[in-house]
């Protein structure tokens, strides 16, 4: 869905890591362990087996002792995308999923393990686990299996998660937790996640536009709210919106975690990169 | 200090009150799905409990709506200022057997009186008052009384009759004494069936109500024949009979609504006096028992002095008759109570040879016979009639004519017909044996034994309550008149302002504005 000329702004990004990488294969991140990388990191004295081609001839030369310089090990970081997938997203689906794909394409472009999962009611959908460029076009085709349907509870999703290894998390959901969002980002936390929040919200949600009494129905529980669109209703909403976002943010600060909201009213690459930057997800 | 001359109109104060329900109720909820509605129940939570009143709050429409609906109440119950100067009224009250009927615990003659109390404490001092109670005849109780005591003593002694109403003939009476007064007269009636005419107010009282009658009842030795009406929905009675005092036997029927049954009861002999009774309350007591003698015929001889198969069948009908003969020179050689003599004319009389009639030469009938309206012609069409010729009587009062000529007459003793029997189609038409028995009434009634007086049976149209007058749609109804200044026009002219002070209010787009709601606004990231 996203277009050439925006991925190609994508290519000179990189989603931003506060700690070090722990994956398998060699990436672009630093790791804790040392390797092969031209990142110096220190000495340490020759012992007998190992690889001379590391010796410092110049020490060697000023101590009359053999040192062997020591490199940092750079390896490629695990980026989860968690999609929830509630009915309630329907109507803002194309932006979450565009999101999805910006922060896909920046962990794919960026040399991480990129996974996807789909929250749904029940059981969620996994995608593969997809690393390299060429897998965006994989990320695509996950994506456009999922259908945003059914009700259910995204603290619940979330926590039923399992095989999450330490790395990126993203959530991208509307947020609409009546508990707040404290439960998953403390969850998020323990499995040693870096998590980042991108709020989709509809541009009736940000903005209702209501005339006479209208019956809005819920469309994941299917409840029903009266309403009479009035100034007193108006001040209302906007309060109870603000208040809303206050608490979604506050919780994501608290925890350091990056926290952006995307307006499904507004053109999504025209408003995605400055919102990319200030929010802390890029470095 | 305001006055309402119809306060029975009250309960459309009760449209203001309908207003606000339709306000709370008028909403027409558009329905809109949105992802989800957490944060709408969350904005609402707190301002949802006072919710119905907000509705009202800021409406400016409201107060002005229900402004215009008190006044529209206000002027159906035609307000006015008490007073002004005196003129005359004439009250004219119905005491037909239906003003008995009640509802709710009060006749209708009651609820007249309690109006008719209403409309004299509204009218000024010195007003002049006539109360004329029409019943089959019109009795005047005061005329042109200044005196307010006097009125309502003559109002209060008013008291109900079996019998009918001629209202019309009450009114006349009326508007014949209003002629007489140079500045006029008001004229009102209190009744239950009374349509007014111009210059002649109706306060109508009574509500609808179902009641069940005697309509007929008949006493022969050994039983009694009691006919009971329905005025309304399907019922069964349960009916007792009493011989002089005793019950003697006591039945159920059924009756489909709005028709009448008949039932037979076994009293025993010598019973002087039979009485019926239903048992069941109904909304007119006075209808629901009644008495009759019981009829003990005298058998009375008829002697005929020329052969006729139809006349002599059609005495017979009667069965306290015993027809013999008697010679046509002297008649009276037989002793009988009456005599029919020769066969054109035939005279019927109680003293042959003393009649006052006269007989002229035969002539042929050049036109159909013709029933005066008398007794003796009661119940006759003459339909298909045909005479060949008749003598013309002379004297007396002519019963049936034929062109100008009488061809049959009467006096108290004596009927004379002018035709032979065998010259007309009369004898085989239904005419026939009912001309006869009406003859037979007049000159020798069917004679009881000595039997108490019994009191009219009602008539069917007083018992029959189920409808009253039409704008009487419930009790009380119908506006009082009253002396004082109308301002039943102001009212309505100030309940056309409104309403077009509303209809400008509601075009106004400021009034509008407040109805659209935009929430929320975007918020900064």
């Amino acid at each position: 869905m996203l277009s050439d000329s925006f991925l190609a702004r994508l290519d000179a990004m990189r989603l931003a890591v506060r700690g070090r990488a722990q994956g398998g294969a060699g990436g672009s991140r630093r790791s804790a362990k040392l390797g092969s990388s031209a990142e110096f990191s220190d000495y340490r004295e020759y012992i007998p087996g190992d690889d001379i081609r590391r010796l410092d001839w110049n020490a060697l030369a000023r101590f009359d002792k053999l040192f062997v310089k020591l490199f940092m090990e750079e390896q490629e970081s695990a980026v989860t995308i968690l999609l929830d997938g509630s009915a309630s997203m329907a109507e803002k689906w194309d932006t979450a999923r565009m999101a999805a794909e910006t922060v896909g394409y920046l962990a794919l472009t960026g040399g991480d393990r990129l996974k996807v999962v789909f929250l749904q009611e029940g059981e969620p959908r996994v995608s593969p686990v997809l690393s390299g460029r060429p897998a965006y076009a994989r990320l695509e085709q996950f994506l456009d299996m999922c259908v945003p349907a059914g009700a259910g509870s995204l603290t619940e999703s979330v926590q039923h998660l399992d095989g999450l290894r330490k790395g990126l998390c993203f959530l991208i959901s509307d947020c609409y937790v009546p508990e707040g969002m404290d439960g998953i980002l403390d969850f998020l936390r323990y499995c040693r996640q870096e998590t980042g929040v991108i709020h989709v919200l509809s541009a009736f949600e940000l903005a209702p536009e209501l005339d006479g009494a209208v019956r809005l129905t819920d469309a994941e529980t299917g409840e029903k709210v009266d309403v009479l669109a009035d100034r007193e209703t108006a001040e209302q909403y906007r309060q109870a919106l603000e208040a809303f976002l206050a608490d979604v943010k506050g919780s994501c600060f608290q925890r350091e975690a990056p926290y952006l909201l995307l307006d499904g009213g507004k053109n999504f690459e025209e408003e995605m990169i400055p919102l990319l930057a200030g929010s802390g997800i890029i470095g | 200090m305001i006055a309402f001359a119809a306060p029975q109109f009250a309960w459309m104060l009760l449209i203001p009150a309908a207003v606000v329900v339709l306000y709370l109720l008028r909403r027409k909820y558009v329905p809109r799905q949105v992802p989800s509605a957490f944060l709408w129940q969350k904005a609402l939570r707190d301002h949802a409990a006072n919710r119905p009143l907000q509705r009202l709050r800021k409406n400016l429409l409201l107060p002005v709506q229900l402004l215009a609906a008190l006044l529209l109440a206000l002027a159906l119950m035609q307000p006015y200022i008490p007073g002004g100067e005196a003129g005359r009224t004439i009250l004219i009250f119905d005491i037909s057997g239906s003003m008995q009927a009640t509802s709710g615990g009060k006749t209708r003659l009651d609820e007249a009186k309690a109006r008719a109390e209403e409309l004299l404490r509204g009218l000024p001092a010195g007003e002049e008052i006539t109360v004329l109670a029409a019943g089959e005849d019109t009795r005047q109780m005061t005329l042109g009384s200044r005196d307010r005591e006097e009125v309502r003593q003559a109002v209060l002694s008013l008291a109900c009759k079996n019998g009918g109403a001629d209202l019309e003939r009450a009114v006349s009476l009326a508007e014949a004494i209003r002629r007489e007064e140079e500045a006029g007269a008001r004229i009102v009636v209190f009744s239950d069936s009374y349509i007014p005419r111009s210059a002649v107010t109706a306060v109508n009282s009574g509500a609808r109500a179902e009641n069940r009658a005697v309509s007929a009842l008949t006493a022969e030795e050994g039983r009694v024949y009691a006919r009971i009406a329905n005025y309304g929905s399907d019922c069964t009675v349960t009916l007792a009979c009493r011989a002089d005092g005793n019950l003697a036997e006591a039945k159920e029927l059924n009756i489909p609504a709005g028709e009448t049954a008949g039932v037979t009861f076994a009293i025993p002999e010598g019973t002087v006096l039979a009485e019926v009774e239903i048992r069941e309350a109904d909304a007119l007591a006075a209808d629901n028992r009644a008495a009759a003698a019981v009829i003990r015929p005298v058998r009375r001889t008829v002697a005929l002095t020329d052969d006729s198969l139809f006349l002599e069948s059609a005495l017979k009908v009667r069965q306290d008759l015993t027809v013999v003969r008697t010679s046509g020179e002297n008649p009276e050689g037989t002793p009988a109570d009456l005599y029919v003599t020769g066969s054109n004319p035939v005279v019927f009389t109680r003293h042959p040879g003393e009649t006052v009639f006269s007989f002229g030469e035969e002539q042929e009938a050049k036109a159909s016979l013709a029933a005066e309206d008398t007794p003796l012609t009661a119940g006759l069409t003459l339909k298909n009639v045909t005479l060949r010729s008749f003598r013309p009587v002379a004297g007396g009062k002519a019963m049936l004519r034929c062109g100008t000529e009488a061809a049959a007459a009467y006096t108290d003793s004596e009927v004379a017909v002018g035709f032979d029997l065998h010259d007309t189609n009369l004898p085989l038409k239904y005419d026939f044996p009912v001309m006869i028995q009406n003859i037979l009434d007049l000159l020798i009634p069917r004679q009881a034994s000595e039997a108490p007086e019994t009191e009219p049976l009602m008539p069917a149209r007083e018992s029959d309550v189920r409808a009253v007058a039409p704008d009487a749609e419930g009790p009380g109804s119908g506006a009082l008149p009253h002396g004082g200044q109308d301002l039943t026009t102001w009212f309505l002219i100030a309940f056309l302002f409104l309403l077009i002070a509303e209809f400008l209010l509601a075009r106004q787009p400021w009034l509008r504005a407040g109805k659209t709601a935009k929430g929320g606004k975007r918020h900064a990231r």
